[in-house]
C-alpha cells in the first residue's frame, strides 16, 4: 500500500485511538519506576512500559506515513504531544490516575488482555506495515500477559492481598469497557480490510475474560456507559497528565532534546 | 520467596554459564523476572532458572583431589624434547 | 567452607598474589565486613540514583527519548538488584534488611543522590556527569577487584554504563546544540552539579585505607577523581559550558587542569546531617515500601524464607 493523503478519515481515527491508547498506557507504567513491591518486578515492568511505548511511537509514524509525512522523531513526537486535549482518541482507563500499585496492576492485566485481542485483529491487515506491527507486538503481549497473569495467580491464592486486588478491581473494572468503544467511522476499518472485526466486537470475550480472571463482570460497563463519546470526551485525568507529558517540551516550543 | 540460580546461553557460541540470582515466589514469576533481569538486551538466547536450595553441590575436598592426577595431563616440554632429540638423530 | 587461611597475613599475601575470593570462602571478618559495606553502598547508591531521576522520567520530551531514559533508569534499578544479591550472600544483612536499612535512613549512599534534580537539565547533568564519575569509580574498582561475584557482576554494570555515557553525551551534545533557553538551563544545572558529581569520589584516600590493602578498591580517590576532571574539564568547555570554579587553571606544559581547591563542607554536613533532599526522597521510598507490604507478605506466602 503506497503512502496516501487519500486514507479515509475513520482509518485515521481507528490508528489514533490505537496509538493513544498504546502512549498513555506506557506513560502511566512510568510513574512506577523504582516504586514496585520488589526489584524484579520494577524491571518487568518498566520493560513493559517501554514496549507500550515503542507500539505507541511506530502506531504515530504509520499514520504520518499513510498522509505522507516523513515520520522524523520530531514529526512523531508533534503528533504524540503536539495535540489539544479534544485531538486526543484514548480510552479513559488509560487516563485513571491509579493510586495505588494493586489498581496498576489490575489495569495493566486488563489493558493487556484487551491489547492482545485488537492486534489480533489487524495481524492480518490490508495495511501490511500495520500487520507488521502487529507481529512484533504480539510476541511482546504474549509476556505482559504472562506476567501480570503470574503476579495474580500468586496475589489471588492469599487472602489478603486478593482483598485488595478485588477492591483495585472495584476501581479499575468499571472503565474497562471503554476500551471497546470504537471510534467515529470505524466502519471505513472494516470496509477498507484495515481490521478484521469491529472494536465492540471485543467487549464480549474481554468480559469473559475479566469474569474468569476476577470471578465476576458485572461492574464492566457497556462503552455508552463511560460517556466517552466516540472517545471523543477526555476524563478529569488527562489535562494534569497531559501537562505533565508536555512541561519539558512547554519551557522551549523552539528546542530539540 | 525462593532464591532462583540464573543460567544463560547464546546459541553457537557458548556452553550454559550462571549470571546471577534473584528472588521469585514460584517457577513461573522466576522464569518471567529473571527475562527483564538479566537478557534484557537478549544477552542468551536459552535461559535456566534453577532453585538455589535444588543445587547439588559438592564439596571442596570433594573434588581436590583430582587436581594431583598428572598421569592426566601428558607434558608437552616431554614431547616436544623428544621430537627435537628424533630430528637432531636425523639430522 | 572452600578455603581458608590460618593469619590474616596469608590473607592478604593471597589477595596480593592477584587471588579471589569466592562466596563460600571462610574469609576473615573484617574483609567481609568491608566488602559487604562496599557493595551495600554501592547498591544504595544506584537505587537512589534511579529515584533521582524518576522524578522527571514522565516529563521526558520525546517518546523514542523516553523510551531511552526508561531502559536507562531500569538499569540502575537493575544495578541495585544484582548489588543486593550480591552483597546479601555475604550474610551480612539479608536484602530486605538492606532496603530497610536504607529507607529508615540508616545507611550510606552517595553524596550526590542527596539532592534533588530540579530541571530537566539536572536530570542530563546528572545522566552525564555522575554516571561518568560512577564509572570511573567502578572500572578502578573491577580491575583488580578480589571479591569474585562483585567483580564479576561489575562487568556487566560496566558494559550497561557504556551505554549510558553515549545516551548521556547525546542529550547533552543536543542542549549544547540547541537554543539560548536550552543552553542557559543547562548551564545552571552545571553549576549546580559540577561539585556535588566530583565530590562523589569522596576526599582523598588515606594512607591506610583497608579497601586499598584489600584490594576492594584499586586506585586512590584523587587519581580517579582527577581522570574525570582531566576529561570532562575540557569537553564541557568544548561545548561552550562553563566551569564554576573560580580558581580553574591550565598546565599547558603539564597539559593538565587544576580546579583549585575542593570545598567539602557540603560533603560533611550531607555525611553528618543529610542532604537537602534526602528527607523528602528517603520518605516517599519508606512510604511506598510500607504500602506494598502486602505484596511480599503474598509472595512469600508458602515459600517460607
Amino acid at each position: 500500500m503506497p503512502a496516501t493523503a487519500s486514507e479515509p478519515r475513520g482509518v485515521r481515527e481507528y490508528l489514533l485511538a490505537f496509538a493513544d491508547d498504546e502512549h498513555l498506557m506506557g506513560q502511566q507504567h512510568t510513574e512506577w519506576i523504582g516504586v514496585a513491591p520488589f526489584l524484579e518486578e520494577d524491571l518487568a515492568f518498566s520493560s513493559i512500559g517501554q514496549d507500550e511505548l515503542g507500539h505507541a511511537a511506530l502506531l504515530y509514524e504509520l499514520i504520518l506515513d499513510l498522509e505522507g509525512t516523513e515520520p522524523t522523531d520530531t514529526a512523531v513526537d508533534s503528533l504524540a504531544f503536539g495535540r489539544p486535549s479534544e485531538g486526543y482518541r484514548c480510552c479513559h482507563l488509560v487516563e485513571f490516575t491509579t493510586r495505588d500499585w494493586a489498581e496498576a496492576l489490575v489495569r495493566h492485566w486488563i489493558y493487556d488482555t484487551f491489547e492482545e485481542m485488537r492486534w489480533r485483529l489487524v495481524a492480518g491487515s490490508s495495511r501490511p506495515q500495520l500487520a507488521a506491527i502487529a507481529r512484533k507486538a504480539l510476541q511482546e503481549e504474549a509476556f505482559h500477559r504472562r506476567h501480570a497473569d503470574a503476579l495474580l495467580d500468586k496475589l489471588l491464592a492469599s487472602p489478603e492481598a486478593r482483598e485488595r486486588i478485588l477492591e483495585a478491581f472495584e476501581t479499575v473494572g468499571p472503565l474497562a469497557g471503554g476500551l471497546c468503544e470504537p471510534v467515529v467511522g470505524e466502519a471505513e476499518v472494516i470496509d477498507e480490510g484495515v481490521a478484521a472485526a469491529s472494536t465492540g466486537s471485543l467487549l464480549e470475550p474481554l468480559q469473559q475474560a475479566i469474569g474468569q480472571r476476577f470471578g465476576y463482570w458485572d461492574s464492566i460497563g457497556s462503552p455508552a456507559a463511560d460517556s466517552q463519546d466516540g472517545r471523543t470526551v477526555r476524563s478529569a485525568d488527562f489535562e494534569p497528565l497531559l501537562a505533565r507529558m508536555r512541561e519539558v517540551l512547554d519551557y522551549d516550543p523552539e528546542a530539540v532534546w | 520467596m525462593h532464591v532462583y540460580e540464573v543460567f544463560i546461553k547464546k546459541d553457537g557460541r557458548d556452553e550454559f554459564r550462571h549470571v546471577g540470582a534473584l528472588e521469585a515466589a514460584n517457577d513461573d514469576l522466576a522464569l518471567v523476572l529473571a527475562r527483564e533481569s538479566y537478557l534484557r538486551r537478549a544477552e542468551g538466547d536459552r535461559m535456566w532458572v534453577v532453585r538455589r536450595d535444588h543445587v547439588v553441590a559438592a564439596a571442596d575436598d570433594f573434588v581436590e583431589p583430582n587436581a594431583d592426577k598428572p598421569h592426566r595431563h601428558h607434558d608437552g616440554a616431554a614431547v616436544a624434547a623428544r621430537r627435537k632429540a628424533a630430528r637432531q638423530s636425523q639430522g | 567452607m572452600a578455603r581458608s587461611w590460618s593469619t590474616m597475613e596469608d590473607f592478604e599475601a593471597f589477595l596480593d598474589g592477584g587471588g579471589l575470593v569466592e562466596v563460600d570462602d571462610d574469609m576473615p571478618q573484617p574483609y567481609r565486613q568491608a566488602v559487604f559495606s562496599f557493595i551495600e553502598m554501592h547498591a544504595n547508591s544506584e537505587l537512589m540514583g534511579g529515584l533521582t531521576e524518576r522524578d522527571w522520567i514522565p516529563k521526558t520530551p520525546g517518546l523514542r527519548h523516553k523510551m531511552a531514559v526508561l531502559a536507562k533508569t531500569q538499569d540502575e534499578i537493575g544495578h541495585g538488584h544484582l548489588l543486593y544479591m550480591v552483597a546479601a550472600d555475604l550474610g551480612v544483612k539479608t536484602r530486605a534488611q538492606m532496603l530497610e536499612d536504607l529507607f529508615a535512613g540508616r545507611s550510606r549512599f552517595h553524596n550526590v543522590f542527596h539532592y534533588r534534580a530540579v530541571t530537566w537539565g539536572d536530570q542530563v547533568a546528572i545522566a552525564f556527569l555522575v554516571d561518568a564519575a560512577a564509572l570511573i569509580s567502578q572500572q578502578a574498582v573491577f580491575k583488580n577487584c578480589s571479591y569474585g561475584p562483585y567483580k564479576r557482576i561489575l562487568l556487566r554494570i560496566i558494559a550497561e554504563e557504556g551505554f549510558h555515557m553515549r545516551l548521556g553525551e547525546d542529550r547533552m551534545m543536543r542542549i549544547a546544540e540547541g537554543t539560548g533557553p536550552q543552553r542557559r538551563m543547562f548551564q545552571e544545572s552545571l553549576d549546580r552539579w559540577f561539585w556535588p558529581a566530583l565530590q562523589l569520589f569522596g576526599p582523598d584516600s588515606k594512607p591506610d585505607d583497608v579497601l586499598l590493602r584489600w584490594h576492594i578498591k584499586s586506585e586512590r580517590n584523587e587519581v580517579l577523581r582527577d581522570r574525570w576532571v582531566q576529561k570532562f574539564v575540557p569537553m564541557l568547555q568544548s561545548y561552550g559550558f562553563t566551569i564554576p570554579a573560580p580558581e580553574l587553571s591550565y598546565d599547558a606544559e603539564a597539559r593538565r587542569w587544576d580546579v583549585g581547591p575542593i570545598d567539602w563542607e557540603p560533603l560533611e554536613r550531607t555525611l553528618a546531617q543529610g542532604g537537602p533532599d534526602s528527607a523528602r526522597r528517603i520518605r516517599e521510598a519508606a512510604d511506598n515500601w510500607s504500602r506494598t507490604s502486602w505484596v511480599r507478605a503474598a509472595m512469600s506466602n508458602g515459600t517460607a524464607a
